[in-house]
């Protein structure tokens, strides 16, 4: 596949990352320079210009192009982009910040212009934490499956009886999955004879908040905070996705939302139904007591500013709030955030990123996300009517080696699949992979 | 101000007003009987027509010729209309309707007194439903009741309105004077104004046939069972002055005379649909279904406000010893007719006991929606008020929260809330000054609280002094107080006021 990316930023930066791995031919459009520079590393073609220009889009090939996705920070450049690819015969997925445009995670409603996919990643970020605060524990976690199916970070404790020995040895409980190791910068989608060892931060694939319990005690993980139940929430910053999430939570919790700027604050206000907005400084202890922070469950500082969250996110945490989440820019300050006691850091870019490359593919990727900044994927897809697996078990399924069936949902009922049993049509697999080894997933479940 | 182009847009209100004039004489060629009571002036005359027809034609003639001389004075050549002078035309345009909507009451020969016949037009006019003319109604030619009807029609939409709606373009300036006169912040429903004055207009003219076909209907075949020919102008009368929130009938006792609990719930219902905004109905005939009155906060706050009310005036009623059933009916019919500022009564609101008097002013203060015939302050801003207080209690707890007003998910501008309570804080000031005023000309406690109430809010029922009407024994002073207070009230108060200072006459 050739894909030609508009803008080079860290989204476009993942984007065209995660593609060039997978081996498709990647050409990057960026107006900046000292961006352009600055990704020498990468093996695309780099054109210098503007997302939206014709010559800057010949100029990366759109003619030969098989997907044009256009993930710059502007909207109107990206949708404009997006015609003009059309133009050429090219698929198109556009990137759509502003809520004026669009309000829905992802909508064909410009179809009709020329962009197939309009996706919104900051709805998509705001989703994201909305299903991890239904999650049965907040560690670094993530949600498939409309909430059936927990992805659980979880690091084993040096004194593990489950550290010096072969996975299969080890038999986590039933209800419970180990879909990856993180060891270092390495990702190992393991196998039975793969080794555990102490330090080991293992992915676990749950499916009942009590067998994640029965796990951590089995594998000797560090038990993780049970989520409890979430009643009422205080976001910091009324950027475009703390607004949206706000909006997300206010139908089944409290929320306040505390801005600094009284225009912005205002415009929140605006766009937000039960919320409290507030106008403030979430770094201002009287602010926090005056609005009794104390009692939320969960803090999420979502500002622009990473320090701000970080920040206000501590004092939260000092002030008592159980949980606490730090939205940060770049994605390699995720682990310094957690180190210092946030529960979970995140970043938008990230997850626009993922949101974007989920529709790259000609699978129905329901659902994406990206681990290890980019080493490997989760993806939750459908197995297509006429599709040559369907029907078959999964050990006589030609899955690549690294890659894992993690779990599988068929109508109400969630299990996780071992090798006898049988893939139909219509199930929806959660699979964790390297991201290499995405192109022959794609291959096996295509449409 | 120029002059000039005051008169020439007077002229072109006039030239429409005249017709009515003429509409009414040919209806009394028909429904008023050969020996129309005239009160000794036709003896005069020696014409071979009815006096009644007589007096609408020579007003017609009349009202035509002052149109041409006010329009013959000098053509405009700058065609656009300034602020001020639109005001003044808002302002005089009234008062000089309801000047020459007296003629015919004198001429036709229901009275001699011009404060009667200027009272009785203004009060028609601004849809108040108040009475001046000597009791009983009966004895008056149906013209007479035709024109009062016909003048609760003109004066429903607002004499701007009207004319934008049925000659079209008014001037350059024009859309000054509609958004001067509608009530609140108007609505543009279509993109140019007056294809907007057309579309009320049509919703108008709909709801008001509507209801005259069920009105004919309930008095031609049940109840009354009158001929058709007087169950006709008896509808229209009573239609007219149910969608308009008017109020005038052809008896004396209201509309307790046809003694039909089917004419009652008819009027109940047109009086409602009178007093909630028409720019729902348009929507709703546009294609938008029932969507405008269920997203509507106001419409439910409304609903709920009159529910609570009707329960309210209903327990009262009850407890002073009426059944059950009439308690409900009675209660219910009261509730709206004093909230759509309409004025028909199923009772003779002097048997109300204190307590139900007291909700019934209320009710007369707030008013119906705007965008509709209704008066008063309006629900949509008693609505805003009481947001505004809640927001002001939840400021206690939470001093940093941001607590502006939203409407269907849009921050209503402060401009807008300040304007709000400052005409509340305008309306509650006049009436209690008119209050004031009738105590000081004679009038007893209860009835000084109704008179004001309900001329301000274009009401048009009392109790005490004020039962009837303001017929004699009430002065001519304090009929002129409730003309100011009805044409202040109809005018939205400041645009009224606006006249008295001599800020509008300095250039």
């Amino acid at each position: 596949m050739y894909v030609v990316i508009g803008g080079a930023g860290e989204v476009g930066y993942h984007v065209a990352r995660a593609l060039r791995r997978e081996g498709h031919s990647v050409a990057l459009i960026e107006q900046k320079k000292e961006v352009l520079e600055g990704l020498s590393d990468l093996d695309a073609l780099l054109v210098q210009g503007n997302t939206a220009s014709l010559e800057s889009l010949e100029e990366a090939g759109i003619s030969k192009a098989d997907l044009f996705v256009g993930a710059s920070g502007n909207d109107e450049a990206n949708m404009v982009a997006c015609g003009i690819a059309k133009t050429f015969g090219a698929s198109t997925i556009s990137r759509i910040n502003s809520p004026a445009f669009l309000d829905e995670p992802a909508s064909t409603k410009y179809r009709k212009i020329g962009i197939d996919v309009a996706v919104c990643p900051e709805l998509v970020a705001a989703q994201r934490v909305n299903n991890l605060l239904l999650a049965p524990a907040l560690a670094s976690a993530d949600i498939f499956a409309q909430g059936r199916v927990a992805v659980v970070e979880s690091k084993l404790l040096p004194n593990s009886p489950a550290a010096g020995k072969r996975l299969a040895a080890v038999k986590p409980p039933a209800g419970v999955n180990v879909v990856a190791i993180l060891r270092g910068p390495e990702v190992i989608i393991p196998r039975g004879e793969d080794m555990l060892e102490a330090g080991d931060r293992l992915l676990l694939c749950v499916v009942s908040p009590d067998a994640l319990q029965v796990a951590e005690k089995a594998l000797g993980l560090r038990p993780g905070k049970p989520a409890g139940k979430i009643k009422r929430a205080v976001i910091a910053g009324a950027s475009r996705v703390g607004v949206r999430l706000a909006r997300l939570l206010e139908d089944r919790m409290d929320v306040v939302l505390i801005e600094k700027s009284r225009d912005l604050a205002t415009d929140a206000f605006e766009r937000v139904k039960d919320t409290l907005v507030i106008t403030g400084d979430a770094t201002d202890l009287r602010v926090l007591k005056s609005e009794s922070v104390e009692t939320a469950d969960v803090f999420i500082g979502a500002d622009r500013v990473e320090e701000y969250n970080l920040l206000s996110a501590l004092m939260a945490r000092r002030l008592g709030v159980r949980h606490t989440i730090a939205f940060v820019n770049q994605v390699a300050a995720k682990p310094v955030v957690e180190d210092v006691g946030i529960d979970l850091a995140l970043t938008v870019r990230e997850t626009t990123a993922s949101s974007l490359l989920r529709f790259c593919y000609q699978i129905d990727a329901l659902d994406l996300s990206i681990l290890a900044g980019g080493e490997a994927q989760v993806l939750e897809v459908q197995v297509p009517t006429a599709c040559p697996i369907a029907g078959k078990p999964l050990k006589k399924i030609d899955f690549p080696r690294n890659s894992l069936v993690g779990a599988l949902v068929r109508g109400k009922e969630t299990l996780l699949p071992r090798g006898d049993d049988l893939i139909q049509a219509g199930d929806r697999l959660i699979i964790f992979a390297l991201t290499e080894a995405v192109p022959r997933i794609e291959r096996l479940l295509r449409k | 101000m120029r002059v000039a182009r005051i008169t020439a847009t007077l002229a072109s209100i006039l030239r429409v007003y005249a017709f009515t004039f003429l509409l009414v004489g040919l209806a009394s060629l028909y429904w008023d009987p050969p020996e129309t009571p005239t009160f000794g002036l036709s003896e005069d005359w020696g014409l071979p027509m009815k006096t009644t027809t007589v007096g609408f034609l020579l007003c017609f003639v009349f009202v035509l010729l002052l149109s041409f001389l006010l329009g013959a004075l000098i053509s405009p050549s700058d065609e656009t209309l300034r602020e001020r002078e639109a005001y003044f035309i808002i302002g005089f345009g009234w008062i000089l309707c309801a000047l020459l909507g007296a003629l015919p009451f004198i001429l036709a020969g229901a009275t001699r007194s011009v404060s009667v016949a200027s009272f009785e037009s203004m009060s028609a006019l601004t849809t108040t439903g108040f009475s001046a003319l000597p009791t009983p109604l009966e004895q008056y030619a149906p013209s007479v009741h035709i024109w009062r009807g016909t003048l609760h029609f003109f004066g429903g939409l607002g004499i701007v309105t009207m004319l934008v709606a049925i000659v079209g373009r008014l001037t350059a300036g024009g859309v000054r004077l509609f958004a001067s006169e509608s009530a609140g912040e108007f609505v543009r429903i279509r993109p140019r104004f007056s294809d907007t004055a057309r579309s009320l207009f049509v919703v108008y003219l709909t709801v008001n046939f509507l209801t005259f076909v069920a009105l004919w209907f309930a008095l031609r075949y049940t109840g009354p069972s009158l001929d058709w020919k007087t169950a006709a102008y008896e509808a229209y009368v009573h239609a007219v002055g149910s969608i308009a929130t008017g109020g005038m009938g052809t008896r004396s006792d209201s509309i307790l005379a046809f003694n039909s609990v089917l004419v009652n719930w008819i009027i109940a219902a047109a009086m409602l649909v009178g007093s909630i905004s028409f720019i729902f109905f348009f929507q709703a005939a546009t294609g938008g279904g029932l969507r405008a009155f269920r997203e509507s906060s106001v419409l439910r706050f409304y609903l709920t406000f009159l529910a609570v009310s009707s329960l309210a005036v209903s327990a009262f009623l009850y407890m002073d010893g009426h059944s059950a059933p009439k308690s409900l009916g009675v209660g219910v019919f009261m509730a709206i007719t004093s909230t759509a500022t309409c004025g028909y009564t199923v009772l003779d609101p002097n048997v109300f006991p204190d307590g139900a008097k007291l909700i019934l002013v209320l009710l007369m203060v707030t008013g119906g929606m705007v965008g509709s015939t209704a008066g008063a302050v309006k629900v949509d801003r008693i609505h805003v008020l009481f947001r505004l207080s809640y927001n002001e209690i939840r400021t206690l707890l939470h001093p940093h929260a941001v607590s502006v007003l939203k409407n269907r998910g849009r921050i209503v501008p402060p401009e807008a809330v300040r304007r709000v309570i400052v005409f509340f804080f305008a309306y509650v000031t006049l009436f209690i000054g008119g209050a004031l005023a009738f105590g000081v000309l004679g009038f007893d406690f209860d009835s000084s609280i109704v008179a004001s109430a309900a001329s301000l809010g274009g009401v048009g029922y009392g109790w005490g002094m004020v039962t009837t009407g303001f017929q004699d024994p009430v002065t001519e002073v304090a009929r002129i107080v409730g003309m100011l207070l009805m044409w202040l009230g109809r005018l939205e108060i400041f645009a009224g006021l606006l006249l008295f200072t001599p800020m509008l006459y300095k250039d």
